[in-house]
């Protein structure tokens, strides 16, 4: 980032393809909206390159970046009047089973029906849970960071992560009980 | 032994909750976002400030804190040093025109014509002050035919004769033939009484003493377009009455001839030979409220 503040483009390019990808799905399991996902990540991207000479190298990119990422999507949920709603859409939650044909292996069936179960459950987790458990999975940030860029306690964010991952378990093993 | 094996079951289970999530999460970011995102880096790191836009960017608002508190000051300053007095503010058109048609004095016709018309306009002004003081009701005419009465006052008698005293001290000095002595006398060297604002008082001196050579040389206008009150003060006409209205008319006689119907006196009059004054009788003037009105005002008569 400090590169790219001197001028340095390809710095940039490729700090962005190590991380437009985790950052645009932290905003697709936020919004559930691939549209707002592209357009927030889009924002955000934006946000970075004009906040260049303000990035301290003290901080990590990651960091900085998602610190950017989790206060535009405060701001766009306030915005928009958005309640974080719960999803309860049983539908979802009750997967119908993949349609298996004849070249298809049974374990890779299993696993496409478990990929589609987990991302599922993510989507069903409490907002505040979700977001820690993203930024763990997906920006791969240890506690404190988390616990820095959502403004809570480290403990806060252990017991999020520690709930997110008990209810995950539970939903995969509640699923593969019942089919 | 039971609570470690629960604690690395758990760990391991988490460990697949996150290979799983890994395999599932797969989505990227469509290549059109990717493109415009890529092109605005580039656009904004080329599009960078100079250093002069920089600078100016960083100094515009204390400059121009600056430049306001500098005029403010200049301005203050320079309104607190402005003489509200008349002849100040006369236009220069004026006082330029004015001062050239006085022909150059010697010194002593400077002091002579200088002092006795300064002393006869503050008499005057004096005489009039004594006067009972009526509800003022000033018409536009009447002010500016007050105005220049009251303009020779006891202050500038004093330039004057500090004018008088700096031309006496430049005695063996030949004046410029072109250059009138009373308008152009630099007496910024001359050694003066102390008195407020002295360090305007060369301005002001010239200015009135233009004032004056202006007043001496300017065209009398007829009597007859006089209004009332500019007739009472002229030392030139005489207001009579005529079909129960004033009319002004150039003085005919010695009498008549330098006595003022506003101010004045019996003395005067009566020191004039053959003369004899005829006080007011329900006069009253333009710019006074009256218990009666529409007589004859006072006159210097032969008799």
């Amino acid at each position: 980032m400090g590169n790219y503040a001197k001028g340095d483009t390809e710095a940039f390019n490729a700090l962005y393809t190590r991380n437009k990808a985790a950052l645009y799905r932290y905003f697709l399991r936020q919004t559930q909206f691939s549209n707002q996902a592209e357009e927030l990540s889009q924002d955000v991207w934006t946000k970075v390159i004009s906040a260049r000479k303000n990035y301290r190298s003290s901080a990590k990119f990651t960091t900085f970046l998602y610190q950017i990422a989790h206060n535009h999507l405060i701001d766009h949920i306030r915005k928009q009047s958005v309640r974080i709603v719960e999803v309860q859409d049983t539908s979802t939650t009750e997967l119908d089973p993949p349609v298996r044909t004849k070249e298809q292996p049974e374990n890779e069936l299993e696993s496409q029906q478990g990929q589609a179960l987990i991302l599922n459950l993510v989507k069903q987790l409490p907002q505040a849970q979700r977001e820690v458990f993203i930024l763990k999975e997906e920006a791969g940030l240890d506690l404190h960071d988390i616990a820095s860029i959502t403004a809570t306690g480290v403990e806060t964010v252990k017991s999020r992560l520690r709930y997110a991952l008990a209810k995950l378990r539970e939903g995969l093993v509640e699923t593969y009980e019942r089919t | 032994m039971r609570l470690m094996n629960e604690h690395n079951d758990t760990t391991n289970s988490d460990d697949d909750i996150s290979k799983l999530y890994a395999q599932a999460s797969t989505e990227q970011p469509p290549l059109h976002i990717d493109d415009a995102i890529l092109a605005a880096a580039q656009t904004l790191i080329k599009d960078k400030p100079s250093a002069t836009i920089a600078f100016s960017r960083r100094w515009a608002v204390p400059v121009s804190i600056a430049a306001v508190i500098i005029m403010s000051v200049s301005l203050v300053t320079l309104i607190q040093h402005e003489i509200p007095e008349e002849l100040t503010s006369l236009p220069e058109s004026v006082l330029s025109q004015a001062a050239p048609k006085k022909p150059a004095l010697t010194n002593s016709e400077a002091k002579e014509s200088l002092l006795a018309r300064m002393r006869e306009d503050s008499a005057a002004i004096a005489l009039k002050d004594k006067q009972p003081i009526a509800l003022a009701r000033k018409p536009a005419a009447s002010k500016r035919s007050e105005k220049i009465v009251s303009s020779p006052s006891p202050k500038t008698l004093v330039a004057a004769e500090e004018e008088i005293a700096f031309t006496e001290s430049l005695a063996p000095l030949e004046p410029q033939a072109d250059t009138p002595q009373v308008a152009s006398v630099d007496i910024s060297a001359t050694p003066r009484k102390e008195k407020p604002k002295r360090k305007f008082a060369p301005r002001q001196m010239e200015n009135k003493a233009a004032m004056a050579a202006f007043m001496a040389t300017a065209p009398t206008p007829s009597c007859e377009s006089l209004p009332i009150s500019d007739c009472l003060v002229s030392l030139q006409c005489t207001l009579t009455t005529k079909d129960k209205g004033y009319i002004c008319r150039k003085a005919r006689n010695h009498c008549e001839q330098d006595f003022s119907q506003k101010t004045g006196t019996a003395e005067q009059c009566t020191t004039k030979p053959n003369c004899q004054f005829i006080p007011g009788k329900c006069f009253c003037p333009p710019d006074v409220i009256c218990v009666c009105g529409g007589g004859p005002p006072r006159m210097c008569v032969p008799g």
